[in-house]
């Protein structure tokens, strides 16, 4: 790889196409204790290579069960295709979507576990920053974060890091490797500056979620060493694609010192 | 189940039964028999052949031989590669012994060597889907950054596909990488790679032959569903002593070899390294300086003549792959061999090769910086005892013997400062045991039967656990075993059948059925030969991998076997075939067997194969038009896909030019379809994330493949007793941009949702030089 790496190069192929497949309703849903919100985006799917014009599905009926409570999320009226509702959403509960549109139903459920805290977090500047060079002030860090897995049953995670509001980091996991254990999460390394922020959120979510964002991690991407490429595992039922994800949460920002 | 592998057994023994009472069939001509020493070995393969007549034969692995010929005068010609052909003058009234010495030929080495293989071996033999390749062939084709190298050379053979530019990983007639055995000398290679695929394993200077068997393996070999390919290494002189070299842009070799006590034992050694990480030492920052990227090997053999009735051979191999970025990051891991052979004539018609066997497959990696530091450790190892015997009477032979074998599989082990404990995959063990009997048969001067049984069972022993999971891939129930204890057990019924119709004294037509099963798995977590892809045993779930092949084939020689031609179709039909479910982690994953789905495959195809042997042209045109399809419960919606090496055409031609006696040209030429890939068909978003849409597996192609290679040597004038050689070689002459990955990004930052196809080509035109010495 390393021989590879040194003698390949890259070329535009301006005759390359793909055909298109006919388009699909796509269900983008999740359910938060931490946002105290519900959102549920209804699309459908566009072309690969050029999707400037994706074409949302207005109109549908969306609903979401929870214990004994029936909520019914509301279309926003400047953001076609996208249906919402605040609330506080219960952690360790069992979550029911359902979508009517003009021509299909879709259902589908998620269980909210409970939130497990960040322990601390860390900024190293590794060994190996001094190959990365630049002419402001940027360097590489790497940051770390640190949680304890409660250890009581498999637990789900899927980690978010933000700099400022753009997403820098997105991973998912298991605690197969660490159930019970104190644990560094968090082990990526950035281009910052002294005074950038960073915000690393910690998802508590269920099996289902975990499978939909582990598939996407690994199987989904054309040009993918590692695997042949697939569909997410999607937990819907009914003729879309997506996912409905319950998910409970903690966050954690680093401001990046001085040196 | 029990009652079927019952009758089975019945029905096997009843078979060998058979075998037994009709092989007593023998023909009433002279024989002329006898072994043919090349400076004092007996060697396989040498050509003996009747001046004139289209009757010939080789000599066996004993250096022994027998024809069949009615009484009278005859000239017999003996002639080997890079030996002085001897043609001696034999009156034949009754059986006639006589053993021929050959003498090595420097001068003429490259083209006795061209010619070596030009007898009808390809036609007279009962062997289907057969492919040899001598040592100078291997030394003529130009190959990448001019390194000789068989399992590259091997490729531009029909049937035979790269699994990636660069790469020594093959595919056998729609198999997967892991489907074939190499063995050298008898050991078998769970890696046969140096730097991820870059090279072979298999030092040029000491390999002697490479024998790929793709469609009718013999019943003494067996364990994989594709192919076997044999390395022979070369046993030193016990003439004289002999020194070999090479010095490259990228590694330099040498080998050297002698007798130790003349005309009875010998000696080998062969190095090899690359010096890549020595360019690095000029570098100014002294972390690419301490920078180690480098692989070596070493080949080592010794002979000893006990006496004329015994000989034995140790051989061995150890070879290592060196990454080391400081102390930050490291991988290191290689293959050690170790072979012990007795070869015995026990009386004048049977001959016992004894042979104990060890092999070894580690790779470590280490990660040590401020945020992670961890150490991953795989392996296998494997003992093997083997006794082949073989019997001759008169046309007849009969082969048979017995193999046990034990592994210790270690799939990985993580240690790292992250967690409170390793994490460690639990290791397996593992035995074989096999049983084999194979009659070869002549039946008059036209037919030629190759019959025969192999009978092998796999056990998995304890301390092992094993877990039933539900659906949900959660763990139901164990049984823990203990240290011995049988886990389970595979038993295997493998026959192998071979007809030769001689159809005329230059062509024959050859049917070969065989069925072969494999019990040990590559968990390959890429395409490319990662330092993280372990083996793993058939266990509890894991279910051995079967196959039944038929080929059908015409061979065709021309012009006193100047030209070789072979026409051959074949099918085969694969089960379990191991995949894995959308996602699996394929990495330490203790429960990986609740993940696992089992396919079928079937391939079909046409091979054509044309070669010239002998004059200052030669070389070969192989072609090749298939189908390899799979099937898959929980992939693709369980309709039929091609797989990804499914290159419906695939055309090789190699030709070797001698300008003169001193001066030497070779090209090679390859085409194939593009492999076949997954695109997406259409994209949507999850959480703010894009995803990517399919619906088919392998729906799509790669463009189309195609490089010139081409090469050229100079041979020096013979100074004393040195010869040299300047070797240039081209790789990817006319610069072809091959796609190696395609992969989408956006146009521009501004229109994020517009994608653009990147296309990553690997290797441009580069060129090698290298200075080849002989003394």
């Amino acid at each position: 790889m390393i021989v590879c790496a040194l003698v390949s190069c890259t070329e535009v192929m301006d005759d390359f196409s793909v055909r298109t497949a006919e388009s699909r309703l796509v269900v983008d849903a999740h359910v938060s204790s931490f946002t105290q919100t519900a959102t549920v985006r209804l699309s459908k799917t566009a072309p690969f290579l050029n999707s400037t014009d994706v074409a949302y599905v207005s109109g549908a009926t969306v609903v979401l069960y929870y214990n004994e409570t029936v909520l019914s999320l509301n279309e926003i009226d400047t953001i076609p295709g996208t249906y919402t509702a605040e609330a506080v959403f219960p952690e360790n509960t069992e979550y029911r979507l359902e979508v009517r549109t003009a021509d299909a139903l879709v259902t589908a459920k998620s269980y909210m576990p409970a939130s497990v805290r960040w322990d601390s977090t860390s900024v190293v500047i590794p060994d190996f920053a001094k190959f990365y060079t630049s002419e402001d002030s940027s360097r590489l860090y790497s940051v770390l974060a640190y949680m304890t897995d409660p250890g009581n049953q498999t637990n789900y995670y899927r980690v978010e890091g933000y700099k400022q509001d753009s997403v820098k980091f997105r991973s998912v996991t298991d605690d197969g490797y660490f159930g019970g254990q104190s644990v560094q999460l968090v082990t990526s390394v950035y281009v910052l500056k002294p005074h950038d922020t960073l915000t690393f959120y910690l998802k508590s979510i269920d099996k289902q979620a975990y499978e939909f964002f582990n598939t996407l991690e690994t199987s989904n991407s054309s040009s993918s060493f590692f695997s042949a490429p697939d569909n997410p595992t999607s937990n819907l039922e009914g003729d879309a694609l997506g996912l409905f994800y319950a998910y409970s949460a903690d966050s954690v920002s680093i401001v990046i010192p001085e040196d | 189940m029990r009652t079927v592998i019952t009758e089975m057994h019945r029905f096997v023994f009843s078979l060998l039964l058979c075998i037994c009472m009709v092989y007593s069939v023998f023909a009433q001509d002279c024989l002329l028999w006898g072994t043919v020493s090349l400076d004092g070995q007996k060697y396989p393969g040498v050509s003996v052949g009747v001046v004139g007549t289209s009757i010939g034969t080789f000599t066996d692995e004993h250096g022994s031989y027998s024809i069949r010929l009615n009484p009278g005068t005859y000239s017999v010609e003996y002639s080997f590669v890079g030996y002085e052909s001897r043609i001696e003058r034999i009156t034949i009234y009754t059986n006639v012994k006589k053993n021929v010495t050959l003498h090595q030929s420097y001068i003429e080495l490259r083209k006795v060597v061209v010619t070596s293989d030009a007898a009808d071996r390809n036609v007279s033999s009962s062997e289907v889907g057969t492919q040899y390749l001598q040592r100078q062939e291997l030394k003529l084709t130009p190959v990448l950054f001019g390194e000789n190298d068989v399992l590259k050379t091997i490729q531009l053979m029909p049937g035979v596909k790269s699994a990636g530019e660069g790469g020594g990983g093959f595919v056998v007639r729609g198999g997967g990488t892991d489907q074939n055995l190499l063995l050298i000398d008898g050991a078998p290679v769970y890696n046969a790679s140096h730097m991820l695929g870059m090279f072979s394993i298999f030092n040029g200077d000491a390999v002697e032959q490479a024998k790929l068997y793709k469609g009718s393996m013999p019943a003494s070999l067996g364990g994989r569903l594709s192919s076997v390919l044999e390395i022979s290494s070369v046993d030193g002189s016990l003439e004289d002593y002999h020194a070999t070299g090479g010095i490259g842009l990228i590694s330099s070799r040498l080998e050297v070899d002698g007798p130790l006590k003349k005309g009875k034992s010998s000696f080998l050694v062969a190095a090899r390294r690359t010096y890549v990480d020595l360019f690095l030492k000029l570098a100014r920052d002294t972390a690419i300086r301490d920078t180690k990227l480098n692989f070596y090997d070493l080949n080592c053999k010794f002979v000893n003549l006990i006496n004329d009735k015994h000989k034995i051979s140790f051989s061995g191999y150890f070879g290592r792959d060196v990454f080391k970025f400081r102390k930050m990051f490291g991988t290191e891991g290689g293959n050690a061999t170790a072979t012990l052979r007795l070869r015995s004539l026990l009386g004048s018609k049977t001959t016992l090769n004894s042979y104990l066997i060890y092999s070894n497959f580690t790779s470590d990696i280490q990660l040590n910086t401020e945020i992670v530091d961890a150490h991953l450790e795989t392996g296998l190892s494997n003992l093997n005892w083997k006794e082949d015997f073989s019997s001759r009477w008169g046309a007849t032979t009969l082969s048979y013997g017995g193999n046990v074998g034990f592994y210790w599989f270690s799939p990985g082990r993580l240690t790292t400062g992250m967690l409170d404990k390793p994490v460690h995959l639990s290791r397996r063990y593992a035995s074989d045991a096999s049983l084999y009997v194979s009659v070869q048969q002549d039946y008059g001067s036209r037919v030629k039967l190759e019959y025969g049984l192999r009978f092998s069972n796999f056990f998995v022993f304890g301390p092992a656990t094993t877990y039933t999971y539900n659906e949900e891939h959660e763990i139901t129930d164990s049984v823990v075993y203990r240290r011995g204890e049988l886990v389970n057990y595979f038993p295997h019924v493998e026959p192998r059948l071979n007809v030769n119709v001689r159809l005329s004294g230059e062509s024959s037509l050859k049917l070969a059925l065989t069925r072969t099963t494999q019990d040990v798995h590559l968990i390959q977590s890429s395409t490319l030969n990662m330092p993280t892809d372990y083996w793993m045993p058939s266990f509890n779930k894991t279910e051995p991998q079967v196959c039944s092949q038929i080929s059908l084939g015409y061979f065709r020689n021309f012009k006193e076997n100047m030209f070789e031609s072979s026409v051959e179709v074949y099918y085969k039909d694969m089960r379990n075939q191991l995949d894995y479910e959308n996602g699996t982690n394929l990495f330490l994953n203790e429960n990986l067997e609740a993940y696992l789905l089992y396919g079928r495959s079937y391939s079909y195809g046409l091979e054509l194969y044309l070669k010239k042997n002998v004059g200052n042209l030669t070389g070969w045109i192989s072609y090749t038009l298939s189908k390899t399809e799979k099937k898959c419960e929980g992939i693709n919606n369980g309709i039929w896909f091609p797989v990804r090496f499914d290159r419906t055409h695939d055309l090789s031609i190699v030709a070797m030019y001698d300008i003169s006696e001193r001066f030497h040209v070779s090209a090679t030429w390859v085409y194939s379809t593009g492999d076949a890939v997954t695109f997406p068909v259409g994209k949507y978003w999850v959480d703010g994330e894009e995803v990517s849409y399919y619906t088919e597996r392998n729906g799509f192609r790669m463009p189309a493949y195609h490089r010139m290679d081409a090469g050229m040597t100079y041979t020096f004038k013979k100074k004393k007793r040195v010869e040299s050689e300047l070797a240039v070689s081209v790789y990817n002459l006319y610069n072809r941009k091959n796609a190696y990955m395609i992969y989408f990004e956006s146009v521009d930052e501004e229109n994020p949702h517009e994608l653009q196809a990147i296309k990553v080509t690997l290797f441009p035109l580069i060129p090698s030089v290298s200075w080849n010495f002989r003394f």
